[in-house]
């Protein structure tokens, strides 16, 4: 009897615990509040604490916001920000939880894309913005192209147009880094079709070198290549379509892809790449480059320019990918860095407003600038000479000529890992070309927002 | 008198059991029982969870990252739990017979890697693997060329590499346990066996072995527990990598439920690998202790 009735309450307390799912934290639906602009720039004069979760990016940019904040606190004293750094992954894996918690941060780092923004606006965690973009001038300051990226239907179910979410400090384009006196040595001009680029990387890799310099123990290098590579090849416009639009017709097996595809696979066969690439670090690929192995470096983008100039002065340059026809408008895969969204849940939704318009000014784009970030405002600086100047022109010549493409994982939440494992595969040769294409469209036309 | 003392010591017990219940109860057993309800929910961790039923689990059994990430969960469970238990059998019965001095060194040396944390037993390996690291350079040197390069970014060697590691974390404890169990022995069984001319050999699998039941079931269980459920190494060494090589069922597990937002199939997974733990730790005692 005795055991029985434990047993039995055990058993009930388990089927009571099973309908906790309705009772668990169910998101705060605060009605999203449209505040009109208030008449006064700041916010009322009592004291305030606002909590900021920033992102560590491992660069400039991230010294830049903590240099801000506290000029922002200093002519703003009934302000208080209390700053939290966070890693990427860290970030994308407890924003959404802390978001809906009675401890929510004022302010918040976002991950454009379905995963993470596309659930918060879902799930109504995160403010809209178009009334503090209007009060504070932001479609003046930022380029269209950014600002769309970090918007999104209210309902969740597309992002690239819609209402504004967030806001990005800087921008980031993926590319190629190259050694100026290699390419001196070998006799070359800077590349001007993605054939030049192949045969330079090759020539090096001929007389003993390293071709480019790449390591992707961490996954994500192996994407960011294939998509420079790829760059060479498509019409930025179908790409724009096949991330953002998910509907039937669209396809990713295009001639371009599978180009990208080969070349790469022909690349990394012929042994051009890194020895080891699989097992290199990402980070000590780069440190190699600085030091002065490899032509070329891949698998990076403008993120990298600060670190890279520091140790390499003016021995390296920036470069997009090719085109296979001389003098074609390049296309380069970039966006706006992490957006900054507001807390649906935040109590001082103003002076976060007043904290973000203060990240986006003209005076904020020359520190991000000087930390060898590309701004994604106008900064009130031009960029100096050298390693920057010519990220900021790459940014410049495809900003003007919109042909920037978006990051390819925020197609589906599963991208991310599809296209990188299966890049992977490819550059071991373990699969091919098709096969690539092949998965990544299947991942795409599993997937229903 | 009588009555209200035997009154007092029926309940008596489980309130004593209590305080240690209710916090098990509380950290266990209610997100036990929470994340079985989720497994029958579509969740994306923001939004209200939608009822789906076993949808979740039939769905999983079609995938081939379960097929693959369990074969490779089996793999390690040779790395991590046969091969510790036979390296700890036999360092266990050559430590407590030989005459060494210092012998507690050897036992504290061998069993540090159980008491450091995780994410610096990955880093430490990550370096130790990595191309230029020591490994490599010692195959260079021994003449190995075909195995000198980084093992983590080889396709078949990356798994292997893993499972060493906790091969090299769990030996310790296996060589703990059973030197006590040995300690346990009485010393005449030996004598008396020496006296009738057995070889140490003989002496191991006659004596020893038999008599160290209790504690190989014990091993056995704890280390196949372990991995089954591996995330931190994965995690930290390889991201499941290269491409899905390394992939377990709780790097899948974490995967869902924080990567891409799929939070009732990550329960449904990890219901799934408990079950499956269960079943093969119920057989696995089942076979041990006859």
């Amino acid at each position: 009897m005795t055991g029985s009735l434990k047993i039995g309450l055990m058993f009930l307390a388990g089927l009571l615990a099973a309908c906790a799912p309705a009772a668990l934290p169910s998101p705060s639906v605060s009605q999203p509040s449209v505040s009109p602009p208030s008449a006064t720039p700041t916010a009322s004069a009592e004291a305030i604490t606002l909590t900021f979760w920033d992102l560590e990016e491992g660069g400039g940019a991230t010294k830049a916001r903590a240099a801000l904040i506290a000029e922002f606190e200093a002519s703003h004293p009934n302000i208080k920000v209390n700053r939290v750094v966070k890693s990427f992954d860290d970030l994308n894996a407890t924003v959404k939880f802390a978001l809906q918690g009675r401890e929510a941060p004022d302010i918040a780092a976002v991950n454009q894309g379905f995963t993470v923004m596309g659930a918060l606006v879902t799930g109504k965690l995160i403010e809209p913005l178009d009334a503090y973009a209007t009060k504070y001038g932001w479609k003046d300051r930022i380029p269209a192209g950014v600002l769309s990226l970090n918007s999104f239907k209210p309902d969740g179910s597309a992002f690239g147009s819609g209402t504004l979410y967030g806001l990005s400090t800087t921008a980031e384009i993926v590319g190629i880094f190259y050694n100026k006196a290699k390419l001196a040595e070998l006799g070359l001009a800077v590349p001007a079709t993605i054939d030049e680029f192949a045969a330079a990387a090759r020539a090096e890799h001929q007389r003993g070198g390293v071709g480019i310099s790449f390591g992707t123990l961490e996954k994500n290098p192996a994407m960011h290549l294939f998509t420079t590579l790829q760059n060479a090849y498509i019409d930025s416009k179908y790409l724009l379509d096949w991330v953002f639009i998910n509907k039937p017709g669209l396809t990713f097996d295009q001639p371009g892809e599978l180009k990208a595809a080969a070349l790469l696979q022909a690349l990394a066969k012929e042994g051009v790449f890194t020895p080891d690439f699989l097992a290199v670090a990402r980070d000590d690929a780069v440190a190699q480059f600085a030091a002065g192995t490899g032509l070329f470096l891949m698998g990076h983008g403008s993120w990298k320019v600060g670190t890279l100039a520091e140790k390499m002065g003016t021995n390296v340059g920036f470069m997009l990918a090719p085109r296979e026809v001389k003098g074609e408008t390049r296309v380069a895969t970039g966006s706006g860095g992490i957006a900054f969204s507001i807390a649906s849940a935040s109590k001082h939704k103003d002076a976060a407003a007043e904290l973000l318009d203060f990240l986006v000014t003209a005076h904020a784009g020359s520190l991000y600038a000087a930390g060898g970030d590309l701004p994604a405002m106008t900064a009130d600086q031009p960029p100096a000479a050298g390693l920057f100047a010519e990220a900021a022109a790459a940014w410049e010549e495809v900003r003007l000529g919109n042909s920037v493409v978006p990051f390819q994982d925020w197609a589906t939440p599963t991208m991310l890992e599809t296209t990188r494992n299966n890049v992977q595969e490819l550059m071991a040769v373990r699969i091919t070309p098709a096969q690539l294409i092949e998965r990544i469209q299947a991942d795409y036309a599993a997937f229903k927002p | 008198m009588i009555r209200r003392s035997i009154g007092r010591s029926r309940l008596l017990p489980y309130l004593l059991v209590l305080p240690g219940w209710l916090p098990y109860a509380l950290f266990v057993l209610v997100p036990l029982a929470a994340t079985v309800g989720f497994s029958f929910t579509r969740w994306n961790g923001v939004s209200s969870p939608r009822w789906v039923g076993v949808e979740n689990y039939l769905s999983l059994l079609g995938q081939p990252v379960l097929r693959d990430g369990l074969s490779h969960a089996l793999l390690l469970v040779v790395f991590f739990s046969f091969l510790p238990i036979t390296i700890g059998l036999l360092l266990a019965s050559v430590l407590s017979t030989a005459r060494l001095r210092g012998v507690a060194l050897f036992q504290t040396a061998l069993f540090l890697p159980q008491v450091i944390a995780s994410v610096v037993v990955a880093m430490v390996w990550r370096w130790i693997y990595s191309p230029g690291g020591p490994l490599t350079v010692i195959l260079r040197d021994a003449g190995l060329e075909a195995l000198a390069h980084g093992w983590l970014g080889d396709f078949d060697l990356a798994l292997p590499a893993v499972g060493l590691v906790g091969t090299w974390v769990s030996t310790g404890l296996t060589l703990l346990l059973f030197l006590a169990g040995i300690a346990r022995i009485p010393s005449e069984l030996y004598d008396a066996a020496r006296v009738d001319g057995a070889s140490a050999v003989r002496e191991f699998f006659s004596i020893t072995l038999p008599l160290l039941r209790p504690e190989i079931a014990v091993a056995l269980v704890l280390t196949m527990i372990r991995s089954l459920r591996t995330f931190d190494l994965v995690y930290n060494m390889t991201q499941g990598g290269p491409g899905t090589a390394t992939v377990v069922p709780a790097y899948e597990i974490y995967r869902r439920a924080f990567l891409t937002g799929d939070v009732g199939m990550a329960a449904a997974l990890a219901v799934g690998l408990t079950a499956f733990i269960l079943v093969i730790s119920l057989i696995t005692l089942r076979l041990v202790e006859r």
